[in-house]
């Protein structure tokens, strides 16, 4: 049924979907532009289509050792962190899945408080100090390892599996190890890749707790060292390509800037494409488990 | 049966032994935290007493909280933003929601879908920065054109009008693709018989979307509102902290960034952990309100 | 007539002859200058054991020491240690929160705006609260001029020594420079008044004084770091009057009514364009990168900074001379204040050493050992602040040059730190040893003839321009935390929304009432007794 009025609507969707997804691109792309557009350009004045494009911002970003440094923070603290929270979660989530385990209602409800309730700033802060944690690269991975809200929803996996396999998994003398790993990881795939991502994605993005529990600059990741830059808070040494001798190209580093606040995202941009179902799939699993 | 029982005690044995490590974790990291939380609220923290070892002062911390002369400043800022938060928040990705489930050109909406949600990835460290390429004073966007049109530069940044409207507004952005999808999850189970009996009354879109899809719409609605309250008095301190200065302190200083201000940076810890102690205790009963709304309202709840 | 024109040619020749063998800076009078190694006595330390030592300093610039410097490498062998550098403000905090869990770093050196945190790290028991047992193995620091620095860490009834203050270096050749060839270009007078000065800056920023037809140059700029009104621009406080926390008429004065006038003037500045506009938010290394960038024309700082950037930067060495001593401006359109403020000598940083590691006697001897080897005149303080010893310099360029009495230092200056081995490790901020830059006359970059204005500035500075002497702003205790945390932040917020315009200039009166009932009264009967205190230590009647 073609209404005219539906014809109205379907372009008037069409127009404020699209207006919604300028929006949401436009700014990437200003940045991607700024990060490639040579400084005379951007001295001059805005830059929505350089006449000229050059790496030159990403050329000294890339050779900067410390933020060469801190991308390898940040790359190691994404690996292990994601990984060992999936682990340790991915256990928890199992073990508290086994119905008839005595005490499992409590742990559950231990579980769940940490989720609605939590110490605060200064208290965790003090664990991590008396932990021994302070200015160390763990400080930023051991305090995630578990993920409770992801333990729920992968308990709900666990949980959904149907009680033949259990009986069959028992009668063969298999032990909850390895059931685990055999039977329960292959199951619960779709929760752990979601659950992971979303973990991976937040430890490369965070940058509060490294500014908390980090005190030698040499150990922050890539986002704290954006975040300082940006503030003004920090100046990058720029080798070449502002100082040349007694003459001197009026760098404001704003290309600079931009190419670090796209280091700071490309990773997540390159892989989101291909992992963009396990995403989406996670937010389903957190509506639908209810 | 000794068999049986044995069995049985051996497999949860193993149980408990894989969960050691978990239990650690929560044992130190998450309510280690608590406890030590109640113990620093109540006492007055000195550096040769330790943690445990400083004078107990009962209600005095809290006493002291709300006499400083900006606590209650900043309390009202926190719900005030978070409600802002919520309001602000809550339509349009319910509108843009059922236009990408209506909209035909199905090609077209899979790769706005695709692009929507990347703002929801980036960090805030990101974000700010793309927001200060707009907005800076000296070399943003907006204030480059505005010079060179002859107007006067804004000092976004540095402005209390304008402090909660780029705070909301950047959110929005971030988080307007991604919170569809919780919208689309249930559109997807309308039944598709409803609208083709609405189209066969010769309904047009608009009376379609009012009396099919918002009814069927409103428990998870209602559920998200009602939900979302229950953390007003969390307002986003980690966006707060990057994008706040001393200038937008009057209108931006929430719970989160006085206590990061006050107890780690001037290590003042008592009082510190009462205001922290304070939010998660309301923060609980607000969320449990909430929920015992949602389940009444809506139907669902979180538990 | 012939006798008289012979005489005048004879005396002419005779003052030419003299005026050409006046020892000046050409370069044959240069020679290269290593200092002489040393011969303190340090016989009470054996030597034998190697120890792990941790030292907490501020480095005020902040910047992460490269792992493999050769500083580090240097105490390491000469001193049998294995040492480990932190960096960065605040350092009391962090000693505060490693004295929490009883693992105190063995060395911090705290800055003199963190003295209430040495006050409270000596009586808490986590850092040594007497030095007076270890002087016997200090033997150059105790004979160090410290009054009247260490009267502040001293206890008034029992005379402890709760830590050693650090004299400052050069406190006193601090002041403002202006472009003097941005002057002339737009035929502007040297300003003399506020009035005169914000029209300066305006047109500095808006009439393209460079000449290179882009509108980004500014009049001045600062480093508040987003946290306050930065110190360069808190240095035009003494255009409205003595900026120092000081008692008047034995009550205490804290300057408000002038600062009222310098945010009136930071404001007049914005309004005009004149400033920066991220003055408020950008810290001390941002705001030099600029500087070096040539993009403003005001400055505040010690005479050495803008000849250590050009070497630095490789500037030309002309670059310098672009540049000279403002005189002091007067405010309130020449009726108030006049001259510009002389930090006075006070303590660089006080050096605290941890009751853990005093424990260990062992330890605590080599500990004295190399914090006194580090000081002025041993050789130590030579190799740590410039890199130069006896028998050379750790780098391929710095090296010392000496012209008659005055010694140059050719510095290779901070550079990036890929090529760490022509790093100072004074070049990470403030030397941890005894800072005594006054040995040194200035900087060279070429180790022949061409040095730097430096000296000369420095002697206008100090003979010619008139100055507040403020010594009670860096010395002053603080009060305790909880009175003054509330308080800095109404502070720091009612300024910047006075400046911004957020708040009219009538409320001013009512923040003043607001901010004594808020916890200013307390903090102002704190100064007084402070006051008193320090007045009764500077001028003993007895």
């Amino acid at each position: 049924m073609h209404v005219a009025s539906e014809r109205w609507y379907q372009w008037a969707a069409a127009l404020f979907i699209g207006l919604c997804t300028l929006a949401a691109v436009f700014p990437l792309y200003y940045i991607i532009v700024n990060s490639l557009a040579p400084e005379s350009e951007l001295a001059q004045g805005v830059v929505i289509i350089p006449h000229r494009l050059t790496w030159a911002a990403y050329r000294v970003v890339l050779t900067d050792i410390r933020l060469l440094q801190a991308l390898g923070i940040s790359i190691l603290r994404t690996a292990i962190g994601s990984l060992g929270a999936l682990a340790f979660t991915t256990i928890g989530a199992y073990v508290l899945a086994r119905k008839g385990m005595p005490g499992r209602k409590l742990f559950i409800f231990m579980v769940l408080i940490t989720i609605l309730f939590n110490g605060g700033m200064v208290p965790t802060y003090l664990v991590v100090a008396k932990t021994g944690l302070i200015d160390s690269i763990w400080a930023l991975i051991v305090p995630l390892l578990v993920d409770s809200w992801g333990l729920l929803v992968i308990k709900q996996f666990f949980e959904n599996m149907p009680e033949s396999i259990d009986e069959a998994a028992r009668i063969d003398g298999a032990s909850e190890l390895q059931f685990l790993l055999r039977i329960g990881i292959p199951v619960a795939k779709p929760a752990l890749a979601a659950i992971g991502l979303f973990n991976a994605v937040g430890h490369w993005n965070a940058w509060f707790d490294a500014m908390l529990y980090l005190n030698n600059p040499a150990k922050y990741p890539l986002q704290l060292v954006l975040r300082n830059l940006l503030q003004g808070l920090d100046f990058l040494r720029q080798n070449g390509l502002e100082m040349s001798g007694s003459s001197f190209v009026r760098a404001s580093g704003d290309g600079l800037k931009m190419a670090i606040v796209i280091l700071g995202t490309l990773p997540i941009l390159c892989v989101y494409p291909f992992l963009q179902k396990h995403f989406t799939k996670g937010i389903y699993l957190g509506a639908v488990k209810g | 049966m000794p068999g049986l029982l044995k069995k049985k005690l051996r497999r949860y044995f193993s149980l408990y032994l894989l969960f050691i490590p978990v239990l650690l974790y929560y044992f130190i990291y998450r309510w280690q935290p608590m406890f030590y939380a109640i113990i620093l609220s109540f006492t007055k923290f000195s550096l040769r007493g330790g943690i445990f070892g400083s004078k107990w002062v009962g209600f005095a911390n809290i006493q002291r909280l709300f006499a400083s002369y900006d606590f209650t400043e900043v309390l009202l800022n926190t719900m005030e933003i978070a409600l802002l938060r919520v309001v602000i928040g809550f339509i349009p990705p319910i509108l843009l929601a059922i236009l990408l489930h209506d909209l035909k050109y199905r090609g077209f909406v899979r790769v706005s879908q695709t692009l929507l949600y990347i703002p929801h990835f980036f960090s805030w460290v990101v974000v700010f920065g793309i927001a200060w390429a707009f907005f800076a004073t000296g070399s943003g966007m907006v204030n480059h054109w505005l010079t060179s049109v002859g107007k006067e530069p804004i000092e976004f940044l540095m402005s209390p009008r304008l402090f909660r409207p780029l705070i909301i507004g950047t959110a929005l952005w971030k988080e307007l693709g991604w919170g569809t999808i919780i919208y689309l999850a249930s559109l997807s189970t309308i039944d598709p018989g409803l609208y083709e009996a609405a189209a066969v009354d010769g309904a047009g879109p608009l009376r379609r979307i009012w009396h099919i899809t918002l009814p069927e719409l409103k428990p998870i609605m209602v559920f998200i509102l009602t939900i979302s309250m229950g953390s007003i008095l969390y307002a986003g301190g980690e966006q707060i902290l990057l994008f706040y200065n001393p200038a937008t302190y009057g209108v931006g200083d929430v719970i989160d960034t006085w206590v990061y201000r006050r107890g780690l940076l001037d290590m003042d810890f008592s009082l510190a952990s009462a205001a922290g102690l304070f939010q998660s205790c309301f923060g609980l009963l607000f969320v449990l309100a909430a929920n015992k709304a949602a389940r009444r309202f809506a139907g669902i709840g979180l538990w | 007539m012939r006798r008289v024109s012979l005489s005048v040619c004879l005396i002419s020749l005779v003052c030419l002859l003299i005026a050409l063998s006046t020892p000046g800076m050409s370069a044959s009078n240069a020679t290269v200058w290593y200092p002489p190694a040393n011969t303190t006595d340090y016989s009470y330390d054996d030597m034998s054991q190697k120890y792990d030592i941790e030292f907490f300093s501020t480095f005020w610039i902040g910047r992460p020491i490269p792992q493999d410097n050769l500083w580090t490498a240097w105490l390491n062998k000469t001193f049998n240690i294995n040492l480990t550098f932190t960096t960065g403000t605040p350092v009391g905090a962090k000693v505060k929160v490693r004295g929490i869990t009883g693992d105190a770093p063995d060395i911090a050196n705290l800055p003199p705006s963190e003295i209430s945190d040495v006050l409270s790290l000596t009586s808490e028991g986590i850092m040594i609260n007497d030095w007076r047992p270890y002087l016997k193995y200090l033997p150059t620091m105790s004979k160090m001029r410290l009054d009247p620095a260490r009267r502040f860490v001293v206890t008034d009834d029992k005379n402890q020594i709760l830590a050693m203050p650090k004299p400052t270096g050069n406190p006193e050749n601090w002041c403002w420079f202006i472009r003097k060839d941005w002057l002339e270009k737009l035929h502007l007078s040297m300003p003399k008044t506020d009035t005169q000065l914000l029209n300066v800056l305006t047109a500095f920023a808006k009439k393209d004084p460079d000449g290179n037809g882009i509108a980004d140059t500014y009049g001045i700029t600062s480093n508040g770091s987003g946290l306050d009104i930065g110190g360069q621009i808190e240095a035009l406080l003494p255009m409205y009057g003595d900026p120092d926390v000081r008692l008047v008429k034995g009550k205490v004065y804290t300057a408000q009514n002038e600062r009222k006038k310098l945010l009136q003037f930071i404001q007049k500045l914005i309004k005009a364009g004149a400033i920066d506009p991220d003055w408020y938010t950008q810290n001390h290394d941002s705001l030099m990168k600029k500087l070096a960038s040539q993009r403003f024309g005001l400055i505040y700082g010690p005479a050495d900074w803008i000849g250590g950037l050009a070497v630095q930067h490789k500037l030309d060495y002309d670059w310098q001379k672009k540049w000279t001593p403002l005189y002091p401006v007067k405010g309130d359109n020449g009726r108030s204040g006049g001259k510009w403020v002389c930090q006075k000598a006070g303590p660089e940083a006080f050096l605290m050493v941890s009751v853990k590691a005093a424990k260990d006697t062992g330890k605590m001897k080599r500990i004295m050992h190399m914090l006194d080897a580090l000081n002025f005149p041993n050789e130590g303080f030579w190799l740590v602040r410039y890199g130069v010893h006896s028998k050379g310099s750790m780098s391929e360029t710095t090296k010392f040059m000496k012209y008659g009495d005055l010694l140059y230092l050719n510095w290779a200056g901070t550079i990036p730190f890929s090529n760490a081995k022509d790093l100072c490790l004074a070049d990470f901020g403030n030397p941890w040893a005894d800072a005594r830059d006054n040995v040194v006359s200035g900087f060279s970059p070429e180790p022949d003839d061409k040095v730097t204005v430096i000296e000369e500035w420095t002697q206008t500075i100090l003979t010619k321009i008139d100055r507040y002497a403020t010594n009670n702003r860096a010395l002053l205790p603080p009060a305790p935390v909880d009175i003054v945390a509330g308080y800095a932040k109404f502070r720091v917020q009612n300024e910047i929304a006075f400046i911004m315009g957020d708040k009219p200039w009538s409320e001013w009166n009512a923040y003043q009432a607001q901010a004594l009932k808020i916890g200013y009264s307390k903090i102002l009967a704190h100064y007084q007794v402070q006051l008193e205190r320090m007045e009764k230590i500077l001028n003993p009647s007895d």
